[in-house]
């Protein structure tokens, strides 16, 4: 089979599996702590009709949010402009912008990655993409969180994706040679590395100690922008510090108990990022890692010099890895959330074809004998053999909580049996019901009925929450109701 | 470049470093095995114990008659073959758990499950890659070890097949048989003297009716498998084809045998969900692909990397083509979903705990001859394009170098552990590691004098009706409580029965709602 139908046929499955998850999303309603974080927004909104008072709530809330709860001061900006604060309605756009951020900034890094930096042919980029799009997306620890949250979403899962266009443009800047074009990309990459600054822990952390190795990596090769890299990362670091100054922290600390001593959380992180790498390992990912390093062999041999230390580079990527789980350790957060989770996971895939694709190329530079030409066509065994690691891994896979095994359990499978099962319409049926009381200005005290059934790639009803009285009064302040109350559930 | 079979030698991996691993699996086997033994001190009957033995036990009380006991035992089977089952392997083994006679004496559940496992199970890789196959002695050690390791620490529900005699001895148990007569028939087909198979023969006569009234998707799958071989005895034309014959047709008459029986329509009528065969069979293959892709981790391909250079060895000095490695997966996955078929038919989805122990146990193996198929096509490959040296040319440290990679492989794969209903991930996930927590905490300790205090109470003929404690704490690897406050009768009318009360009250009942 030839490489150009074969990422044909990968786009066209990638689009299938991706049209449920789109699909279901028009269904989807804001949820819980989308409306703490929008609720000076939204008002905006409500009074003034105007985008711009809408942005500078959304200011004024996150140097609120700063003082009172937390520093990350991008996430908290984004989480106020949650879709929901111009209608309930357009909610659905989260989920657009959650996913199609996600695969933009994939695209665009593995475009830079293996095209532009390996010189791999479009096809071979394109069916990497469409393979890994399919694992983070379909196989996500918890896609409820990644892509039909806004609030858990934009602050984990469109960071991420943020982290990932960044390393793309760092790799572009790195290897432009025009004057203008690399100012233009260098001041990109400024805002992107003060949107960077302002993210979760975990990934500012990650994205701190790349661009700290890039950047001592720009040195020892006396690279001609190896200036320009370390006033990057001095931003990055700055805007941490800032971040991580903010009187909130401290708030929200005390609101946390079981936190861990540094060393403690180190040691923790290095113990449970092995574990997590273990448990994460699925068939599926075999198969896209397989089908990946095969095409990219004949690229590889042209590169080999440039895999020459694997072992080093396993133990950076491993060692990486698990500095992500640090943060949330140290914290007593445990592993943290879903939401969380999910960053890890996106992170994984990306090590695991990294390294496969590492350990190719140096294997290849070793002599061993085997010597790949390029071809425009892909092995028909190699082929084989990835479609039954997929196809048997999708019939293996059972994520925690699911009663059986089957490709239904994946984030599209889930949305086609909510939507097909008529879970979905239900649920959007009951919601715009509350929503149309909610935003009835006569009713000043509404009492919420429990919403069933739920979809279950949807976070749930924040009314069958265990904080309900907060959940309560988040309604109650977010609506101006005088009170909001919950009807029993029967 | 010298290729006979003394360069090689010399280039592989050392023997006394050879020697050193083997002790080392070898004591990593029995280390992580001995917490499982301790364990099992603690244990206690539990739920279908009490059901299947209550007569046995009521003859044991009252003659004290090893002979009564085994009357009973036949008895009960020939009634429970009546009414519920026809499984009367199973069924008479499970009159006779040990703690009929004492429940101080119920240890033994695990002394018999886990040391037939260890001992069958070691016997059948030992003939099979030993004899057959020609590995030396601290090849196989490691082999056998690290297989059993992790068939014993992996085990998707310990509890059920090493800690609980009524659903170990009927699904564990009997695979324990059926890979030992796997290994005697090989040793049969392979000896010339004359003595030998009439040993040989009588007892695989037995085994044979021992499996024969097993458990119906084990059953099933040692059927195929011995129909499967007594084809190829004779396409082959092995002049002990015959004698295979006559094991399969005993075989296959004491299925049916146990397949006829009256009561195994009366279970179906209880269970009432049941699908078609065909249904059935496509659910087979479906959720045998689905298993098969769930026990495909990383411990396993762990372990499988580390074995690999064993499996060329054998792979090299076999007369095997290895040709169809396509083939022999569609075959080896077919024969691997025809277990799931009699539970799905019988309306009990893939089956309990114990039965998917026994699938684990089967994907294991069969996993490893596919490995050791996979290896020698690969290697008739390199043979043909004249590059079979390559594999024995990689450098000393490449090799010490992959090994490790591989033993860091298990070790992630171990650390990432964790079933559906496990709270966190890793070791102490693994049965040994979970035993010895259990042990360590003082968990087991607790259970056993909270279990002792009951049975004191239940042993006491002066006391009819008496009121037990609920329990808390169990061991992670025992079976959970069913004698709760918001557990249904079933078990108090069986604990009533076994002892002879005429009522059993949970303690705080009465000021439940």
């Amino acid at each position: 089979m030839s490489k150009k139908i074969l990422a044909f046929l990968c786009v066209i499955l990638l689009l299938l599996s991706l049209l449920p998850v789109y699909g279901l999303s028009f269904f989807n309603h804001p949820f819980y702590d989308d409306f703490g974080f929008s609720i000076k927004p939204h008002a905006a909104w409500r009074n003034t009709g105007s985008h711009m008072a809408v942005l500078r709530a959304a200011w004024e809330n996150t140097l609120g949010t700063r003082n009172t709860w937390e520093g990350t001061y991008t996430t908290t900006f984004l989480s106020g402009l949650q879709p929901g604060v111009w209608g309930e309605d357009h909610y659905w756009i989260g989920t657009f912008v959650l996913v199609t951020g996600l695969l933009l900034a994939l695209g665009f890094f593995l475009w830079q990655v293996l095209g532009k930096t390996l010189h791999a042919d479009a096809p071979t980029v394109i069916i990497a993409f469409c393979g890994l799009a399919f694992l983070m997306v379909q196989l996500a620890p918890s896609p409820s969180e990644a892509f039909f949250w806004f609030n858990g979403g934009v602050a984990y899962t469109f960071l991420w994706s943020l982290l990932l266009l960044t390393a793309g443009c760092w790799l572009a800047y790195a290897r432009l040679k025009t004057r203008g074009k690399s100012a233009a990309l260098f001041a990109l990459l400024l805002v992107l590395a003060v949107l960077l600054g302002g993210g979760k822990y975990s990934m500012v952390l990650v994205a701190l100690l790349l661009a700290l190795a890039f950047t001592l990596l720009a040195f020892v090769r006396r690279h001609p922008k190896r200036l320009a890299f370390a006033m990057l990362t001095l931003v990055l670091l700055l805007c941490l510090a800032f971040s991580a100054s903010a009187p909130g922290n401290a708030v929200r600390a005390k609101t946390l108990q079981g936190g861990l001593s540094a060393p403690m959380a180190v040691a923790q992180a290095l113990y449970f990022g092995l574990a997590l790498m273990g448990h994460w390992f699925s068939l599926p990912l075999l198969a896209v890692a397989l089908i990946l390093t095969w095409l990219l062999l004949p690229t590889l041999r042209r590169n080999s010099a440039a895999f020459a230390h694997p072992l080093w580079v396993t133990l950076a990527a491993l060692c990486l890895f698990c500095a992500q789980l640090a943060p949330t350790l140290y914290t007593g957060n445990f592993l943290g959330d879903g939401r969380v989770m999910n960053t890890y996971y996106y992170s994984y895939c990306l090590m695991v074809c990294g390294l496969a694709t590492y350990w190719a190329g140096f294997l290849l530079s070793r002599n061993t004998g085997i010597q790949p030409e390029p071809s425009p066509r892909v092995s028909l065994p190699v082929l084989a053999l990835a479609a039954v690691l997929l196809v048997v891994g999708m019939a293996a896979y059972r994520p925690q909580g699911r009663e059986s095994y089957g490709p239904q359990n994946s984030t599209a499978g889930t949305a086609v049996f909510s939507l097909l099962k008529g879970e979905a319409q239900a649920y959007d049926r009951q919601m715009d019901t509350r929503d149309a009381a909610m935003n009835d200005p006569a009713q000043t005290t509404v009492a919420l009925r429990p919403v069933d059934p739920v979809p279950k790639v949807f976070m749930g009803d924040a009314a069958d929450s265990q904080a309900i009285d907060y959940v309560l009064s988040l309604y109650a302040e977010y609506y101006r109701k005088e009170s909001v109350t919950l009807v029993p559930k029967e | 470049m010298d290729h006979s079979p003394t360069a090689r030698k010399k280039r592989s991996l050392p023997l006394p470093s050879k020697r050193l691993l083997a002790w080392l699996c070898a004591l990593l086997l029995a280390a992580s095995t001995l917490p499982l033994y301790v364990l099992s001190l603690y244990n206690h009957p539990y739920y279908d114990d009490y059901q299947f033995s209550a007569d046995v036990h009521a003859a044991w009380s009252e003659t004290r008659s090893l002979q009564a006991v085994l009357q009973a035992a036949l008895k009960s089977a020939a009634s429970i073959r009546a009414s519920w089952q026809g499984t009367y392997t199973g069924t008479i083994l499970s009159n006779l758990q040990p703690g009929v006679f004492s429940e101080s004496l119920y240890f033994l559940t695990t002394f018999v499950l886990l040391t037939a496992f260890v001992l069958c199970f070691g016997f059948f890789l030992k003939v099979l890659f030993g004899d057959l196959l020609g590995l030396d002695r601290p090849s196989l050690v490691i082999l056998i070890s690290l297989t059993l390791t992790l068939l014993v620490q992996l085990m998707p529900d310990p509890d059920e097949a090493f800690f609980w005699f009524n659903g170990g001895i009927g699904n564990t148990f009997i695979y324990s048989l059926l890979v030992l007569s796997l290994g005697l028939c090989a040793r049969l087909l392979r000896t010339a003297s004359r003595g030998a198979p009439i040993f040989l023969t009588l007892a695989l006569l037995i085994l044979m009716v021992l499996l024969g009234g097993g458990s119906y998707g084990g059953g099933l799958f040692g059927l195929c498998l011995y129909l499967g071989l007594t084809a190829w005895a004779f396409v082959r034309r092995w002049p002990k084809a015959p004698l295979l014959l006559m094991f399969t047709l005993v075989f296959l008459g004491c299925f049916l045998y146990n397949m006829s029986a009256p009561g195994n329509a009366v279970r179906a009528g209880v269970i009432a969900s049941s699908i078609s065969p065909v249904k059935a069979v496509a659910q087979a293959l479906y959720y045998g692909t689905a298993l098969a892709g769930s026990f495909l981790s990383l411990p396993l391909l762990g372990v499988t990397a580390l074995v690999l250079p064993f499996l060329y060895t054998a792979a090299k000095a076999s007369p095997f083509s290895f040709s169809h490695p396509w083939l022999w997966l569609l075959g080896g996955l077919g024969l691997f979903c025809t277990q799931l078929v009699p539970p799905l038919y019988g309306g009990v989805f893939i089956g309990g705990g114990r039965i998917v122990d026994t699938y684990w146990l089967s994907f294991v193996v069969l996993w490893l001859l596919y490995a050791f198929y996979l290896t020698g096509f690969a290697l008739r490959r390199l043979e043909k394009a004249g590059r079979a040296h390559l594999p024995a040319s990689f450098p000393a440290p490449v090799k010490q170098g992959l090994v490790l990679a591989s033993a860091l492989v298990l070790v992630v794969g171990c650390l990432g552990y964790k079933r559906p209903a496990d709270k966190t991930y890793g070791l102490p996930n693994l049965a040994g590691m979970s035993a010895a927590l259990s042990i360590v905490t003082g968990e087991a300790r607790q259970y056993d004098r909270e279990m002792t205090a009951r049975e004191v109470l239940l042993n006491d003929a002066s006391q009819p009706e008496i009121t037990l404690s609920p329990l808390s704490v169990v061991p992670e690897l025992f079976m959970k409580d069913q004698l709760t406050l918001d557990a249904g009768e079933t078990v108090r009318l069986m604990l009533q029965k076994y002892y002879g009360k005429t009522a059993i009250h949970l303690a705080g009942e009465e000021a439940a709602p």
